[in-house]
């Protein structure tokens, strides 16, 4: 570092602090403008630096045309060479790219299930919207998952969520058909359990007194579902209304889906980044569109 | 009980006496305290400026947990205002010493800081011809590279 030298050479930067700052830019300036600046901007942009937390849930949400996304994950994840520590994206529409996105993380072997046994470091999973990942796949995550603290797996109304993992910390099952015995199983069994969300899973019935005597110390969320604000709002609302005649989604047809996707990010700004975590996998099959109950 | 105090040595032999806790915030000192305590600690590849902004940062940043009353010298939302104006203060040059003793002393808070000011700085040009005359940069490409570089780079972005 020379003091009277008025010019630094940026060029010659290593590469893992090029790949820092282009980390900070926008999707579009990194793949166009960057690596026509000079051979070491583009070795830095085609490299694994930038490329360790690949976060492209803003752009994935308005790209319509799924070989449009996989390519460009593909072409992403092969930069990361292997050193992939997170991903946000939605929209993925087939199990291949999810299967590509496991074994090109460091995992191996097709179909979730099967990756379900090699992520067994990880903390936090979204799930979300994946209708092709089934009952089979959700029990293999909480069998093998052993470190999984957040899971978040909001569905359109199908499935029913079956899940026992004794250090999960929260769990978001929306629109689930869960009956309230299932319910309380989960609970008895994830002990550690800190916030449930169970928003449209209208065949769960909580006495709320019973509820807050054995479970004190858990937040829950639904099964009314209600405007955004009022969630962040007030819990307590949230916990004593739940008796719902099941019209209150009708609070989210005001919303446009750019906006939802605001919101979303939102509280993942404020709930989520504090606590982050190296192996977090974030995908959801399909934008952030919340689904009316039927 | 009087606070611990490390001496840190810039590049010019200008010696700097910090409290431990600040200094601690760089991991890689942080390390070397506890491997060589009551020993100068030499860093030879940081100028005085450079070494005296850093201890400025780390000074306002340091985590007051043996006072009472706050946890912190500042709330977030002003500690935030103070590190905007604080790479804005900070010329081009002095800005790239001073990500690379962030990244060289392990300091991720002034990283993040720093590079993001880079960054605004890259997204502020209009293209990469401005890019190379704000950073000054020489073009190192034939015209062919640059071609390849387009064709490679046509994503539906």
């Amino acid at each position: 570092m020379e003091e009277d030298c008025k010019f630094r050479h940026w060029d010659e930067l290593i590469p893992d602090a090029l790949g820092l700052i282009f980390s900070h830019l926008p999707l579009q300036e990194i793949l166009t403008v960057v690596p026509r600046v000079c051979k070491a901007w583009n070795r830095a942009v085609t490299g694994p630096y930038c490329w360790q937390e690949i976060d492209i849930e803003l752009w994935s949400n308005r790209c319509h045309q799924s070989d449009h996304l996989d390519r460009m994950l593909q072409m992403l994840i092969n930069r990361s060479s292997g050193s992939l520590r997170k991903l946000s994206v939605t929209g993925l529409q087939n199990d291949s790219i999810f299967s590509f996105i496991a074994q090109q993380s460091g995992l191996s072997n097709s179909g979730v299930v099967n990756v379900a046994e090699k992520l067994s470091s990880l903390t936090f999973l979204d799930l979300s919207y994946c209708c092709k990942v089934g009952t089979e796949a959700v029990q293999a995550i909480g069998k093998h998952c052993k470190s999984l603290i957040e899971f978040s797996r909001n569905m359109h109304p199908l499935d029913v969520a079956s899940v026992h993992n004794a250090k999960l910390k929260r769990l978001e099952i929306a629109y689930h058909q869960n009956s309230t015995e299932g319910v309380l199983q989960i609970l008895s069994s994830c002990i550690f359990l800190e916030f449930l969300e169970l928003r449209g899973c209208w065949d769960v019935q909580l006495d709320i007194k019973f509820f807050r005597e054995k479970f004190p110390d858990i937040k829950v969320l639904g099964p009314r579902v209600i405007g955004f604000y009022d969630m962040i709002n007030d819990w307590e609302d949230c916990c004593s209304d739940y008796f719902s005649d099941g019209s209150d989604y009708l609070a989210w047809e005001f919303l446009e889906d750019g906006e939802m996707g605001e919101f979303y990010e939102d509280e993942f700004e404020h709930g989520w980044a504090d606590n982050f975590y190296a192996d977090r996998v974030n995908i959801d099959m399909e934008p952030h569109i919340w689904p009316p109950s039927p | 009980m009087s606070k611990k105090m490390i001496v840190l040595k810039s590049s010019e032999g200008v010696s700097f006496v910090v409290e431990e806790a600040v200094a601690r915030q760089s991991k890689i000192i942080s390390f070397l305290v506890e491997e060589f305590p009551d020993r100068e600690l030499p860093l030879t590849n940081m100028t005085s400026e450079i070494l005296r902004k850093t201890i400025e940062y780390c000074k306002k940043h340091v985590v007051e947990d043996d006072g009472g009353g706050d946890s912190s010298s500042s709330s977030s939302g002003d500690l935030k205002e103070w590190d905007v104006k604080f790479v804005a203060e900070i010329d081009q040059p002095r800005l790239m010493d001073l990500l690379m003793a962030a990244n060289y002393l392990d300091i991720p808070s002034l990283l993040d800081v720093t590079c993001q000011k880079v960054a605004d700085t890259i997204a502020a040009c209009n293209d990469e011809k401005e890019i190379r005359a704000t950073f000054n940069i020489e073009n190192d490409f034939t015209e062919e590279e640059v071609e390849a570089i387009r064709m490679e780079n046509q994503y539906p972005i």
